[in-house]
């Protein structure tokens, strides 16, 4: 053990793109930082894997180690220095608990008013607190209380702790489809989709969730253009598998099976290693369709490229597509029924049913 | 005198904001008004011999001038109007698009007013019955156009002042730089002057040099790249392809560049220079080469400093990447030290590609270096030591086995560097008839040598004793014989039990409010997560310890043996394991120490 090797994995780390494999590393780098007895250099480790674990896609690693920043920043009082940062950073952990279903209604409201206490007692507006209400409410089903919240959000002005207009608008813009108004979601989403607005995640997530609207709205010619532009942003991001399977689902509406079957391949991967329960639903929820529609279509055997670690027989690499489907809609039904109880209501079930239609072709 | 309906300095402000990368660009935008002008008067006239000339002449009294004259298609008195009208409209769009010649050339002549706040035109057309025109405009959105006698030969003049502020700008040595720098590589005489002195800015770019034999020519195109970049490659790869019709030089790097890097290639679009740091050209593996390219059909952004992204482009990035790609196979077939060298500076960006590329994958994979237990190696290597070959996906499980692997002389791949897992993941799809492992760091004491029948019976006790001190520790134990033989005991994990460590970790530390939720946020992930202890048979110390009577002696050991393991492989304690060393290794002393006393008169309590 020694700051050297520490420094090392730092260094190393930061040669890589966000995946799993540089959150690895930095955490390698916490234990080494942990080893030395030098909390400064802990709390630095785990500031950036709560950085880097965010962007790839392993929220639960960002979450723990924020928990311990944030014991850290109490600790420390008026001597700690980096607020500003790690309340940026509280933004997405509050934001993001919401994909774990084993995480009760209880807890992920005391999470938002810890958050909201914390920033009015450093002289942060409430923008930043009234959004992530609001988006947690989106993200659980709550529509009706999306809706009424979504006001004071937009209209509290900019501080140094807002998420920026690119963010906005690509949120707010699913708030509309998710009410099923598609022509406002896409006038919403315009600054973001004529390239006038964008940031780190903006339009990568955008470009996929325009896709069924823009289908609904027989704008096909831009679906396809969105779809095409988008998916080279988030194939290498494994944050983004949602989108993903967003495409996916696109693909398997269109029929081109041998191109989605190829998606699939190329992310199952990524799902099945991802610890982010509600990231991995749309995903999963595409491909149960896809195969759907093939063992429809005549169940024969397909050779498939998957990890080892996909627990089903094979015969030489070669699959039943109806296997398939039935081991991801068990897989997805079952965390349907986890997010729905912990929601209390029938969201994720009928985002079941109407992907089904719209993956019929509808 | 006539106005636009809008004052000029709100659009160029929209251009330099948002369009231009800097002023000096206005060099640019006069050279390409000047060359599509040549170029529209040759599609009427093939034998027209174009010429384009920038003159900078410095006054006594007053700002210095620039000229920019050239002998293209010039224009009418209503095209004149017609790039007014242009100019008008963009101003009420947020974008600026150039639909056609007439349009382009509006656009270009505004970046003038970068640096300018008056410009004046002179242009004749070709058309026989047209006459000059001259108009005079100013940033303020005032202009003037007037009708000339006096005839002039076809083609067109702009001048331009300074604006206070601007001067820079106008140095002769400033523009003939940046007419070189834009428009070096062009086929059409650009000549600069000032005072006494004129010289051509044209030179030769590697794509029209004539013919050498392939020696000669990368000799060439090095000692090029040396002066344009001031880089000495390690090799230059000649570029041509048909979509785009793209050709240019991919220069490979002398050193070994991050996979997160992106190169500043230097793209030129019909010979004129359009972007040094031109991105989204070339694939996402090329990180390992930088390139001078010209691309003849291709269309650029509205800034005219990068590519549209469309089609085209895609195809042409592929067309790019399979040049990069077959000059790779072609060294692997005929220059193997050249290979190594490749391999050893740039191997990230050959097992990128391997991943994207199946066929390139079959040809690399053999010859690309992985670290073992038993040394770095490549694959070819691996596989005379082992049928299967056998990987763990991190670098923390490699440390913790690697030592005993390599005691045993058993040959395990790290495969916890970036690519790496992926890469030999890969390799029974590619290379069917090859097997693959991966081994489960907790379960490699069941590799170990078993105890006979005998040591097992009188251990018995002894193995429970371990049960019970470490289960509340989440972790099982083990004895077994194992090499090298003095480690008395190795301490293994897999993914889960370090994730539920660190879950641990962060709970100490963390505020209340989150005790509840990381757990609830692990569980969602983990299943069972035991660690393992296994405890080496064949270390002396752990036979006698395995005969102590004492049971409470034997106790103390094992949890020190435990906590030795820990910080034998890195593993940061928790609380509790804090405490176990040191009421450990205080009891330990008290019964090491002979009946000294201390203050309060008691001894060896």
């Amino acid at each position: 053990m020694s700051s050297d090797r520490y420094d090392e994995l730092l260094r190393e780390s930061r040669n890589l793109p966000e995946n799993p494999v540089r959150v690895a590393i930095l955490e390698e780098a916490v234990r080494e930082a942990d080893s030395l007895g030098d909390e400064r250099r802990s709390y630095e480790a785990r500031r950036e894997l709560i950085n880097v674990a965010t962007f790839a896609g392993c929220d639960d690693r960002a979450v723990v180690a924020f928990g311990w920043c944030l014991g850290y920043a109490d600790r420390q009082g008026d001597d700690f220095h980096d607020l500003h940062s790690l309340l940026w950073s509280y933004k997405w952990i509050a934001g993001n608990v919401v994909n774990f279903p084993n995480v009760p209604r209880k807890q992920i409201e005391s999470m938002e008013e810890d958050l909201g206490r914390r920033l009015e007692i450093e002289g942060y507006n409430r923008r930043p607190w009234l959004k992530i209400r609001w988006s947690n409410a989106l993200d659980m089903g709550d529509l009706d209380r999306a809706v009424s919240l979504c006001e004071e959000w937009l209209t509290t002005p900019r501080d140094f702790l807002s998420d920026c207009a690119a963010c906005d608008t690509s949120a707010h813009a699913r708030l509309h489809f998710a009410l099923g108004e598609d022509q406002r979601g896409i006038d919403r989403a315009a600054p973001v989709l004529e390239g006038r607005q964008s940031c780190k995640s903006v339009p990568h997530s955008t470009f996929g969730n325009v896709l069924r609207p823009l289908v609904r709205l027989d704008r096909l010619e831009e679906a396809d253009d969105f779809q095409r532009r988008g998916y080279r942003l988030v194939a290498r991001r494994q944050q983004h598998l949602d989108t993903v399977g967003k495409h996916l689902l696109y693909l398997v509406h269109l029929e081109h099976w041998d191109r989605a079957v190829r998606m699939f391949e190329r992310h199952l991967g990524w799902s099945l290693e991802s610890n982010e329960p509600s990231t991995r639903f749309d995903f999963e929820l595409a491909g149960w369709m896809l195969f759907d529609r093939l063992a429809e279509r005549g169940n024969r055997f397909r050779k498939l490229k998957v990890p080892e670690v996909l627990p089903l027989p094979k015969d030489d690499g070669r699959y039943r597509p109806a296997e398939i489907a039935g081991w991801l809609e068990a897989r997805t039904l079952d965390l349907a029924a986890r997010l729905d109880a912990r929601n209390g209501n029938e969201a994720f079930s009928r985002e079941i049913d109407s992907a089904r239609r719209f993956a019929s072709g509808a | 005198m006539h106005s636009f309906q809008v004052d000029l300095r709100g659009i160029v402000d929209l251009l330099s904001k948002h369009l231009y990368s800097g002023p000096q660009v206005y060099v640019r935008e006069l050279l390409q008004n000047a060359v599509d002008a040549i170029v529209a008067r040759q599609q009427g006239d093939p034998t027209h011999e174009g010429r384009v000339e920038f003159e900078v002449t410095n006054r006594e009294s007053g700002p210095p001038v620039l000229a920019v004259h050239d002998n293209g298609i010039g224009l009418t008195e209503e095209e004149v109007h017609q790039f007014l009208a242009t100019i008008g409209r963009s101003s009420k769009r947020e974008s600026v698009s150039r639909e056609d010649f007439i349009g382009q050339f509006g656009i270009g002549l505004l970046s003038g007013f970068l640096v300018s706040s008056e410009i004046v035109l002179v242009t004749r057309s070709i058309r026989e019955d047209a006459k000059p025109v001259k108009w005079t405009g100013r940033s303020d959105g005032t202009y003037e156009v007037e009708i000339l006698e006096t005839d002039i030969a076809p083609g067109t003049q702009v001048y331009l002042v300074p604006k206070p502020g601007c001067e820079e700008f106008f140095e002769p040595g400033f523009v003939r730089r940046m007419t070189g720098h834009f428009g070096g590589f062009l086929e059409i005489p650009v000549e600069f002057r000032a005072g006494d002195e004129a010289e051509l800015v044209n030179e030769a770019p590697p794509w029209r040099w004539p013919e050498r034999n392939p020696k000669d020519q990368r000799i060439a195109l090095l000692e090029y790249g040396r002066s344009a970049f001031e880089i000495a490659f390690a090799d230059a790869i000649p570029i041509e392809t048909e979509t785009g019709r793209i050709e240019g030089v991919a220069y490979v790097l002398p050193f070994s560049a991050g996979l997160a890097s992106r190169q500043p290639h230097r793209v030129y679009l019909k010979n004129m220079l359009l972007s040094e740091n031109a991105e989204n050209l070339l694939p996402d593996w090329a990180f390992f080469v930088r390139c001078v390219l010209n691309v003849d059909e291709l269309r650029p952004t509205a800034s005219r400093e990068s590519f549209h992204d469309d089609e085209n482009l895609t195809e042409a990035r592929d067309a790019l990447g399979g040049c990069l790609r077959d000059y790779l196979v072609r060294v692997a077939r005929e220059d193997r030290s050249r290979l190594d060298r490749l391999i050893a500076l740039h191997a990230l960006a050959i097992k990128s590609l391997a991943l994207e590329d199946d066929e390139f994958y079959r040809l690399f994979v053999d010859w690309l270096p992985f670290e073992t237990s038993l040394g770095t190696m490549t694959l070819r290597e691996v596989l005379r030591h082992t049928d299967t070959i056998r990987f763990v996906t991190t670098r923390d499980q490699f440390r913790q086995i690697s030592s005993v692997a390599a005691a045993r002389g058993s040959c395990i791949v790290n495969a916890g560097y970036a690519l790496d897992t992926e890469l030999v993941e890969r390799i029974p799809d590619v290379t069917p008839d090859r097997r693959i492992e991966r081994v489960d760091v907790s379960e490699l004491s069941q590799e170990f040598d078993e105890l006979t029948m005998a040591e097992r019976e009188g251990t018995l006790e002894f193995s429970r004793l371990v049960d019970v001190v470490l289960q509340p520790y989440q972790c099982a134990g083990d004895l077994k014989r194992f090499l090298p033989r003095e480690l008395p005991a190795l301490y293994t994990t897999n993914a889960e039990a370090d994730f539920l460590r660190t879950v641990d970790q962060s709970k100490e530390s963390a505020p209340d409010l989150f005790a509840g939720i990381l757990d609830n946020v692990a569980s969602d992930s983990l299943t069972s997560a035991y660690a393992r202890l296994c405890l080496n048979y064949d270390n002396p110390l752990v036979q006698r310890l395995s005969r102590v009577q004492d049971r409470e002696l034997a106790r103390r050991g094992i949890e020190m043996l435990y906590v030795q393991s820990l910080l034998l492989g890195h593993f940061p304690l928790r609380a509790r394991e804090m405490l176990l060393l040191n009421e450990g290794l205080a009891a330990l002393i008290e019964l090491a120490l002979p009946d000294t006393p201390s203050d309060d008169g008691k001894a060896g309590e």
